[in-house]
């Protein structure tokens, strides 16, 4: 079903995608070693949502808890790469040198850009950005040689960290097999590793999930891969048999989640899966963010053989938040304000990077990062949450409906949770991630007027 | 009513007549799951009993043989045949289709000597395609033996599972298909045919084999076959009649679903030789 062309994206270790905007500068070998005292203060009242409550000086230590002080470092870092950077969305896209003309004027056309997701999309031209010019970026690159170690010097993608971790865990577990169905399978390193626990089944996504289930049954702990679309919904009613009702041991690991496949179009993009996995009980879901939670999420699939669906994007690279110990926290807060502040709760790859970005735009907000998403763990993290504050923003890469602030809404409904979300969008253009994603609604303006909706501040 | 006899001491016409005697109380119970309030699918349970009792007399050797209803709503035949080979310690029948028991229209993990929930058809296929997978990698003999009908064979899924399975040279998978010309809404012939189905299966890779799906010793030689070494799968083309064993409804397609009262179950039971 998937046109070959996408495998020409599947970047070898060593060599992380360029992100553009807030995650570039992400590289830790790039990254100082930023401490919360570095942090230069973004300028307030550049933006009309920004007050003078908000720009806080950096959190006190009562603000501050253990993690989300080591958390600190990452946007203060972040920051101080771009002390000139004034706040505010224009200025923001502005600030990527790398990115391609299309986006940053579209912002500069649009200053006063109202809020809402429909008018954004009413009002964006074509994207121009084509694929010509970002496969010419990505050259196909051959096979990488299995790390033999746990020295990993790059942050991975999603994918090659879920490909790289499960390579590694598999050595000292012969259990587990790892299946995939055409989109993944070229230069695998755990092909390499262990050929006899490897199968490329082809581009059959129901009979790979099904059969998961024959091998879970034979006493193996299989994990298996294709694109979201297709693994939530060509393969939904295995998924629902297999992981719900059998609650077998298989791991589904779906890259491409929400709209990361950018220009490859409608039928690629996901923005449902959360929706479908949300509603089959007993599945794990989980949507790490970065290298570090991707490798404990699968760690952990490994570990507890129970059914789980791992969400993650395309080639992005990120750096995890950090946490304490290494069990992923139910929250992990990267930053806690004082209880009225508006809360952010990140979502995703994506989902973070945008609550990211707003943190640093509105300092004095609280930012809420959750990795798992199924019911169970949200209403734990909802417990949590609602001890510190009563309202939220979920930003996440999905759509409003089944997604995660619908979830945390019905846990809370003492709480105000409000969403920026694909809300529902038909993603129908070209153009890179970001480009899509802003079509949609989900892009820093739009966090940030939800912020100040949030707020009750009159919004533009 | 349940035969305790030792499987693997069963072999030549001491087998078949066994196997024979299995059959005949299946049918019967089938036929008082017919009689249920419920009712129940009995033209494809009756068609399939053979098949079935035949593929767990393979599993009962305990190689690691498991077996796949994949056609799920002959549920009523698995459960009757789970019982007469021991499997399934108590009588199904009374409980058919009741709250509080497992004996659905459509079978799951929830029944003795049941792995997978099927019904929704296709399912089965890859289910038992898997499980050879995971036979194969440790290295064991025991078969994948997925049972599907032919009305089945319209769904994608199953093909998709035999194009894999062949890729994958799952020498020790075998697909039965239970060929009664039947499906819900009429003949398969009428609705959507299968002309050429063993040349389809060899055009697959597969090693193809017609049989009667009602003589249990060509079915019992069959599925006694060590598949270790094999490298193609084997697919078994087994010819049945819907309905079969009670000639009030043998090869009409109306048997799919029937419901009946407890007189005219008495009747057709004791016909059943």
């Amino acid at each position: 079903m998937s046109l070959t062309d996408e495998r020409a994206g599947v970047l070898p270790a060593g060599v992380p995608e360029t992100v553009s905007g807030d995650a570039a500068g992400a590289l830790p070998g790039e990254r100082p070693k930023g401490v919360a005292g570095e942090r230069p203060e973004l300028r307030a009242g550049t933006r009309p949502v920004a007050s003078a409550t908000e720009t806080r000086p950096v959190a006190s230590a009562g603000e501050t808890r253990p993690v989300a002080s080591a958390a600190e470092t990452r946007p203060v870092a972040s920051a101080a790469e771009r002390p000139e950077a004034p706040a505010g969305p224009a200025s923001l896209t502005a600030e990527r040198p790398e990115a391609p003309a299309g986006p940053a004027s579209l912002t500069a056309e649009r200053p006063e850009a109202p809020a809402g997701p429909a008018s954004l999309t009413a009002e964006r031209p074509e994207a121009p950005a084509g694929p010509a010019s970002l496969t010419a970026e990505r050259p196909e690159a051959p096979a990488r040689p299995a790390p033999l170690t746990d020295e990993r010097p790059v942050t991975l993608s999603g994918r090659d960290a879920y490909r790289d971790e499960l390579t590694r865990l598999a050595a000292s577990d012969d259990t587990i097999v790892c299946l995939e169905a055409d989109l993944g399978g070229k230069g695998h390193p755990f092909q390499a590793a262990h050929p006899e626990r490897f199968f490329n089944l082809g581009i059959a996504e129901g009979a790979m999930v099904d059969m998961a289930a024959g091998l879970a049954a034979g006493g193996l702990k299989p994990f298996v891969s294709t694109f979201a679309p297709f693994a939530a919904l060509r393969a939904a009613e295995s998924l629902k048999l297999t992981l719900g009702y059998l609650a077998a041991g298989v791991t589904v690991v779906a890259p491409y989640a929400g709209v990361s496949g950018a220009w490859f179009g409608t039928t690629h993009h996901c923005l449902e899966d959360l929706a479908i996995l949300r509603s089959v009980p007993g599945v794990t879901i989980a949507a790490p963010y970065g290298d570090a939670e991707m490798r404990a999420v699968v760690r952990e699939a490994v570990r507890s053989g129970r059914p789980h669906y791992i969400r993650t994007g395309r080639n992005a690279t990120y750096e995890s938040l950090p946490v304490l110990g290494d069990e992923l926290p139910l929250v992990n807060w990267e930053f806690s304000a004082a209880p009225d502040a508006v809360c952010l709760v990140s979502v995703g790859e994506e989902g973070t990077r945008l609550a990211l970005a707003a943190r640093r735009a509105v300092p004095g907000t609280a930012h809420a990062h959750l990795v798992h998403l199924d019911h169970e763990h949200l209403t734990g993290a909802a417990a949590e949450l609602a001890r510190h504050h009563s309202r939220f923003v979920v930003v996440e890469e999905h759509r409003g409906q089944g997604g995660v602030a619908e979830a945390l809404a019905l846990l809370l409904p003492a709480c105000q949770v409000t969403s920026v979300s694909a809300d529902r969008s038909w993603p129908s253009q070209g153009g890179d991630h970001e480009e899509v994603m802003a079509a949609l609604g989900l892009d820093l303006p739009a966090v940030l007027d939800a912020l100040g909706r949030a707020a009750g501040r009159p919004t533009n | 009513m349940t035969t305790a006899v030792l499987e693997e001491t069963l072999v030549g016409d001491d087998l078949v007549a066994t196997l024979t005697e299995r059959a005949v109380l299946a049918r019967r119970l089938v036929v008082d799951m017919a009689a249920s309030p419920r009712g129940c699918h009995l033209g494809g349970s009756l068609s399939v009993l053979d098949i079935l009792i035949a593929a767990l007399h393979r599993a009962a050797g305990d190689d690691g043989t498991e077996v796949v209803l994949s056609k799920g709503h002959a549920a009523a035949g698995l459960y009757a045949a789970l019982h007469v080979s021991g499997i399934l310690p108590e009588n199904p029948a009374p409980l058919y289709g009741l709250a509080g028991h497992p004996y659905t229209g459509h079978p799951g993990p929830k029944v003795p000597g049941v792995r997978f929930p099927t019904g929704s058809l296709g399912h089965g296929v890859p289910y038992a395609a898997g499980w050879a997978l995971s036979q194969r990698i440790g290295g064991g003999n025991g078969l994948g033996i997925a049972v599907a009908g032919d009305g089945e064979l319209q769904e994608g899924l199953v093909w998709e599972t035999c194009q894999v399975a062949a890729a994958q040279q799952l020498g020790n998978f075998v697909l039965v298909v239970d060929r009664n010309g039947g499906q819900n809404d009429g003949m398969v012939a009428d609705i959507s045919p299968l002309p050429r189905l063993a040349e389809r299966f060899a055009a697959f890779g597969f090693d193809v084999t017609e049989v009667d799906g009602h003589d249990l010793g060509a079915l019992t030689d069959l599925l006694a076959e060590d598949r270790s070494a094999a490298r193609r799968p084997l697919a078994v083309i087994a010819d049945t009649v819907k309905g079969k064993g009670v000639r009030a409804v043998e090869g009409k397609p109306g048997c799919h679903y029937v419901t009946i009262d407890e007189a005219r179950a008495a009747k057709w039971k004791r016909a059943i030789r």
